[in-house]
């Protein structure tokens, strides 16, 4: 038999710690210090470099503070027609795709976490198959033509409203929540399912349903491939693609093409990058804060299968 | 009564017959056109639709997914009337599934593009070597890699500009020891290089020194030091080339960033970090006025030679930029060359570069290439169009803009290219379309390569090794496609003036 492990001596109820204690705390701070230093310093570099005027940039390009503020790369920025209707292309994608997938995740989700539901094995298993394999991108571009969807605000976000990955997440946290008992407590008062799932199980999921929804506006604010790949109208270009398109020189390989990149049209001064960086992802960055505990929350998210 | 209503049938009748007549024959087309550029309601496309009777609904892809999105319209079957794309081996195979209108015999009917294109130009559509043309190159000026100096880090360390390889070397290592900017810190490089995708050290941007050698890093064309035709690697310059580059490498006076894709050895060079920098002698004073620099600090050189009293020379390709493509199941052809064609003419090439007078400008000589303009003018033109939007990008042989936008530049402009252009032999030499087949038929052997010459430009392997490879394995492999091209240049070889 043995004995349970003796508490350290203590003061007041108050653990003592040795010196090697303090010395690893302190160690560890400095180090997660530096890591949060190194994570930080490219935003940093980026707000006030999109503050510099292009001459001081130029003149040392490892300044961090500008010597005097200026807002003209934001007023060069925010002329580009393509900024403006972009935001409004992404805060629409954004808002109406995170609503779609929750909704979708919600609805799907919840008959696939109840056993008595028929051939949910098979149904699971062919989700779990849109993980591995796709049809790849010309089969893709196929079908979203022949369904019309190909140049809308839709493709953006109808093909891809529910993630396999999302909904396993979303249907085993019902199924940790939510007991069959309590639903059949509800059946019993005169609940159908519809009424069950609404009145019922959602109130439950809530810290999910938050956390799907901060999972689900990330993803479509920060898509760039869906455009670059569905999308012909510039109209309709996402704020990220008009930033891929100022920031990123070239991924072609392609050297003509590459030669064109070089080209003196497409130099976009340094400053000019910084503020449409800043101006991409401030919105995430003023969101975030609030919503950050959730994000945190969605690690853990199902991952307890019972 | 009878009369009137037979009238009004037949007006009836015939009022849609007029209205389509007049109904625009309607273009589609994908281009490169950059972010700056508002396509919808775009003054220049309404010009196009009232003027000539097409209606160009036209595709922007992002320019940095532009080659993507392109080739999977063609895979998918939505190739539109008009396509631009680089005359590489994508085209070809375009070409060879049919996709393609062969474009030979059209060319000469229409008169601005056969006068705006000449034959050497057109060769690089001429895929297969035959003489049929698959699709119309852009116009484009001939270019001439020279480089810009650093006058005052010149005038700093007591130097000359460099002429010979030895010179250059010198003045490299000056300025990296010596402290040309002054401020006590050694943070200053001889020269930095061009880079293309992941790191080789052939870019246009580097012929200012590769020519010294009769190497041209794009052109496989350029004759050999004997006249002789050769692929790059099995030149008589090019290990010698390879052993000046590992030098500067070792010593330090070669910008080691280059190594790095997508490191801007403009911008470096500019920021006065490098004292030296390829550059194109047709436009430099326009990356002077890019950067607000001083003008008179900078001196536009000719590109270096091997031995003092050599003449420097201009590698001289025909000039492209990538090419147009018009689907062969188009029912617009006529109207998709024709729009070519005003294109290439004098008044649609200055509408598509310089926008429209008044709106844009207040005046522009064709002849001088010169604008007169505000700069709210020069605002205003960027979003309607830009040299990417204009569908040539020369006429008659010369760019819209030459020397830069005020009478200093132009006159620097004018003073230092006719100085080089007197000091330089210019050799022109056609595209060689069949080294292509190199890459594709050996592509393993074309990275390895690459690889030994990165490689042994950091060290890590000998130059016994790179050349072992290069005029073994490699030169046995390519042998076939070495021969096509010697046989190609011998018919048609290249011309020397001066």
């Amino acid at each position: 038999m043995t004995s349970p492990a003796l508490p350290r001596k203590t003061v007041r109820n108050r653990v003592l710690r040795s010196r090697s204690d303090y010395l690893l705390e302190g160690f560890s701070t400095l180090v997660v210090t530096l890591l949060a230093i190194f994570c930080l310093f490219p935003f940093v570099y980026v707000f006030f470099v999109s503050f510099m005027s292009y001459e001081e940039y130029i003149a040392n390009p490892l300044r961090i503070i500008p010597a005097q503020f200026t807002l003209t790369a934001y007023a060069k920025v925010w002329d580009y027609a393509l900024i403006r209707s972009a935001y409004s292309v992404s805060i629409r994608v954004t808002v109406l795709g995170t609503l779609l997938s929750v909704f979708l995740l919600i609805i799907s989700a919840y008959p696939l976490s109840r056993k008595q539901l028929g051939g949910r094995k098979v149904i699971m298993g062919m989700i779990l198959f849109t993980m591995y394999f796709n049809g790849g991108m010309i089969p893709n571009y196929i079908i979203i033509r022949a369904i019309g969807l190909h140049d809308t605000l839709g493709v953006m976000f109808i093909p891809w409203a529910i993630g396999a990955f999302n909904l396993i997440l979303m249907k085993n946290f019902i199924q940790q929540t939510v007991s069959e008992s309590l639903e059949e407590a509800a059946k019993v008062d005169g609940a159908n399912d519809i009424y069950i799932l609404f009145r019922v199980v959602v109130p439950l999921i809530k810290p999910a349903i938050a956390t799907m929804i901060v999972f689900c506006a990330v993803t479509f604010w920060n898509n760039y491939y869906l455009a670059m790949m569905y999308v012909s109208s510039r109209k309709l270009w996402p704020l990220t693609l008009v930033l891929r398109e100022l920031v990123v020189e070239s991924t072609s390989d392609i050297s003509t093409v590459s030669q064109m990149l070089t080209a003196e049209n497409r130099a976009h001064p340094f400053t000019l990058r910084m503020a449409a960086i800043v101006i991409t992802i401030a919105p995430i960055l003023v969101i975030y804060p609030f919503m950050q505990r959730y994000f945190i929350k969605g690690l853990s998210l199902g991952s307890v299968k019972e | 009564m009878k009369r009137f209503l037979c009238f009004a049938v037949v007006l009836m009748l015939a009022l849609p017959v007029f209205a389509m007549a007049e109904d625009p024959i309607v273009i589609t087309a994908v281009l490169q056109i950059n972010p700056e550029v508002v396509i919808d309601d775009n003054p220049v496309v309404q010009y196009i639709e009232e003027h000539l009777g097409i209606r160009l609904i036209i595709e922007a892809p992002p320019l940095a997914s532009y080659g993507d999105r392109v080739k999977q319209l063609m895979a998918t079957g939505d190739m539109p009337d008009l396509v631009h794309f680089g005359a590489d081996v994508d085209a070809k195979m375009w070409a060879e599934e049919g996709l393609l209108l062969e474009l030979t015999d059209l060319i000469d009917q229409y008169p601005n593009m056969s006068a705006n294109h000449s034959v050497e130009q057109r060769g690089d559509c001429d895929f297969f070597g035959d003489g049929h043309i698959w699709g119309l190159p852009r116009a484009n000026s001939y270019d001439r890699w020279g480089f810009l100096i650093n006058k005052k880090w010149l005038d700093k360390v007591g130097k000359e500009i460099p002429k010979t390889i030895e010179e250059f070397i010198d003045v490299c290592r000056a300025f990296t020891f010596e402290d040309p900017d002054g401020n006590g810190v050694a943070d200053t490089f001889g020269v930095s290089f061009g880079v293309s995708g992941d790191f080789s050290p052939w870019h246009l941007q580097n012929d200012f020194v590769s020519m010294a050698y009769s190497i041209s890093g794009w052109h496989h064309g350029m004759p050999d030091a004997d006249g002789s035709a050769k692929l790059r690697a099995l030149k008589s310059g090019y290990g010698d080339y390879m052993k000046l580059v590992r030098l500067l490498y070792e010593e330090g006076v070669l910008d080691p960033e280059y190594f790095t894709p997508g490191s801007d050895g403009e911008e470096k060079f500019f920021q006065g970090r490098t004292g030296m920098f390829g550059t194109s002698g047709k436009n430099f004073t326009n990356k002077l006025e890019k950067y607000g620099v001083d003008p008179d600090d900078f001196v536009y050189c000719s590109p270096l030679v091997l031995n003092a009293g050599d003449r420097p020379q201009y590698a001289m390709p025909p000039s492209a930029w990538m090419a147009y493509y018009v689907n062969a199941d188009s029912a617009n052809v006529d109207a998709v060359l024709r729009l070519l064609d005003w294109a290439d003419s004098a008044e649609g090439f200055t509408i598509m570069q310089m926008g429209f007078q008044g709106d844009h400008y207040n005046s522009y000589d064709i002849e001088t290439r010169t604008v007169d303009r505000t700069e709210e003018q020069f605002r205003a033109r960027e979003k309607v169009t830009s040299n990417m939007f204009g569908f040539a990008n020369a006429y008659k042989g010369l760019e819209a803009l030459m020397g830069g936008s005020n009478p200093v530049l132009i006159a620097k402009w004018q003073k230092e290219y006719a100085e080089t252009e007197a000091a330089t032999q210019k050799v022109y030499f056609p595209f060689t379309k069949m080294i292509d087949k190199v890459g594709v038929e050996f592509p393993d052997e074309q990275a390895t390569v690459a690889s030994l010459e990165t490689r042994f430009i950091t060290g890590e392997v000998s130059f016994e090794d790179l050349m072992d490879y290069v005029n073994g394995e490699f030169a046995e492999k390519t042998a076939a496609i070495a021969q096509e091209f010697a046989d190609f240049m011998a018919a048609n070889p290249a011309r020397y003036e001066d």
